[in-house]
């Protein structure tokens, strides 16, 4: 068995005092090791809740959600959001070690030291001493990336990691996102509601339907030849895939107009 | 702070070199205009007083003033007046400050007790709070622990209001955050919300310090032998108006102090 990830047959109803609503209906996809998977959908199909179930901090009503086929703990996953969500009164160093501060691990020199190799690969070794106001956009949300890799996740949870910067240092955080999480081998699990963004990044991508979501379709990309996520945006299938997916969201929304 | 001290002098452009300028110049028109103010007032509350406009029996006057302070100042009696003063603010501040912050954080815990005191709180807050005085006089007797017990009532809710929003408004993706780094409760107040809300606590501070000082004079108008706000009242009712003066004039500087303290502290943290 090759897969991390495995969500079965999940279902999600969140209760308001007016009544209940059912969030999410009946998902299940596998992530495998390695694999970098997005998830798109129409706004409000709760994305982000699915994440929130995966990261154990919501349980799902029906269904189950095992990670390396153990119940999910949130310990082992690590949680990326819009904003950087930097500590304002940490140094960068500081901000880094939250996770094994935490866990009471901040002096285990050989988690320590995993994280310093981490700051030096990625160019933020001179900023360590720095206050998180004193760095880029960018840079700050590579910071981010990096607290969370420091307590070794088994996958990444990202929502819409880069939703929140500006277009152009979003396409260059997006490569240098993709490059860190490749290169420390990382399982991870996208949530976007940029669909190029999605084709750009990801192995695989799941479309959701709107309210009660449940999987539409999962399609699979192959661009890795062509590069970073950039270079992807560039290729002949970019235009396809975009077609397919924004059809399938597209549909959806007309469908759900024929209703009222 | 200490980069600052490294950075080198650079050559500034003309027009640089004018804004800097101005903006110096700026400055000095606007204490020097501060300081001309002062002795306007001061001059003018002489002349009117002296030639007759005023009449210095309900008006006082600075020279009057003066010497009143003289005579306070070598009977030793005015250091007493100011310390008893002093130390009943400031021992109230600290108590309804911390009180206060911890009756914050207990309420931030748990959503259940939050509810349950919610109308209490509104109330406490909303009733004046010197309509507690002869209560207080009758518990706790006439004398320092009535006064700093009227400073408390009057600080304490205020502060366990502002501590608790400034808690309760913390991002709540940061809180998740912090949930996914597998923080528990504990974790989460000391890394994140207290950390977090230190700029609305030296905020709190800051109107404390306001705040401390009327419950104290207050509290000393209701029961006291002794200090600054007792020499106001002895004053005003046997018709001294120079010593209601003196002691209002020594409250404002004290009141005025304390806070550039805490201004200085607030400064350090914003750096």
């Amino acid at each position: 068995m090759n897969d991390v990830l495995k969500v079965s047959n999940v279902n999600y109803i969140y209760h308001t005092l007016q009544n209940e609503i059912e969030a999410i209906k009946d998902i299940s996809f596998t992530i495998n090791k390695g694999e970098f998977v997005a998830i798109v959908g129409p706004s409000g199909c709760g994305k982000t809740t699915i994440l929130s179930l995966i990261a154990g901090l919501l349980k799902p009503t029906k269904g189950s959600i095992t990670l390396d086929g153990k119940n999910v703990d949130t310990s082992k996953i690590g949680y990326m959001f819009q904003k950087d969500h930097l500590f304002e009164w940490r140094t960068i160093w500081q901000n880094v070690i939250l996770g094994l501060e935490i866990k009471k691990e901040q002096k285990n020199t050989e988690k320590t030291n995993n994280v310093k190799s981490l700051l030096e690969k990625y160019g933020l070794k001179d900023f360590i001493k720095n206050k998180p106001r004193e760095l880029s956009g960018g840079m700050r949300q590579r910071v981010a990336l990096i607290r969370t890799l420091a307590t070794d996740p088994k996958i990444l949870l990202l929502d819409e990691p880069f939703s929140a910067l500006d277009y152009q240092t979003r396409l260059n955080v997006c490569d240098d996102v993709y490059k860190i999480i490749k290169n420390e081998n990382k399982t991870a699990l996208l949530v976007t509601h940029d669909i190029s963004e999605a084709i750009s990044l990801a192995d695989k991508v799941i479309i959701l339907s709107s309210r009660p979501s449940y999987v539409k379709k999962i399609i699979n990309i192959n661009l890795n030849s062509y590069g970073l996520p950039f270079k992807r945006r560039e290729a002949p299938e970019f235009r396809e895939l975009f077609d397919e997916i924004w059809r399938e969201i597209q549909y959806e929304k007309k469908e759900e107009g024929s209703k009222n | 702070m200490k980069k600052r001290k490294k950075e080198v002098k650079i050559d500034f452009s003309i027009s640089h070199k004018q804004y800097l300028k101005k903006i110096k110049k700026d400055k000095i028109i606007i204490l020097t205009s501060q300081i001309l103010l002062l002795l306007a007032i001061i001059g003018l509350w002489e002349l009117f007083t002296s030639v007759g406009v005023l009449d210095p029996f309900f008006f006082s006057s600075p020279s009057r003033i003066v010497k009143t302070l003289g005579e306070f100042i070598s009977s030793g009696e005015l250091l007493t007046h100011i310390g008893i003063t002093l130390y009943e603010t400031l021992l109230g501040f600290v108590i309804a400050t911390f009180l206060g912050t911890i009756l914050a954080i207990l309420l931030w815990w748990s959503e259940k007790l939050r509810k349950i005191l919610d109308p209490y709180i509104v109330v406490l807050n909303a009733l004046p709070k010197i309509a507690l005085g002869p209560m207080i006089v009758i518990w706790f007797g006439i004398g320092t622990t009535s006064i700093v017990v009227m400073c408390i009532m009057i600080c304490l809710i205020i502060t366990t209001i502002s501590m608790l929003n400034s808690f309760l408004a913390c991002d709540k993706d940061k809180i998740q955050l912090m949930k996914s780094l597998g923080a528990n409760k504990f974790q989460i107040l000391f890394k994140l919300i207290l950390p977090n809300a230190i700029g609305d606590f030296i905020s709190v501070l800051k109107i404390n310090v306001g705040m401390s000082w009327v419950g104290t004079i207050m509290g000393e108008y209701l029961s006291s032998k002794a200090g600054l706000g007792y020499l106001i009242v002895y004053g005003g009712q046997v018709f001294k108006l120079d010593l209601v003066m003196t002691a209002t004039l020594i409250l404002c500087l004290l009141a005025g102090g304390m806070y550039f303290i805490v201004a200085r502290i607030e400064a350090r943290f914003k750096r």
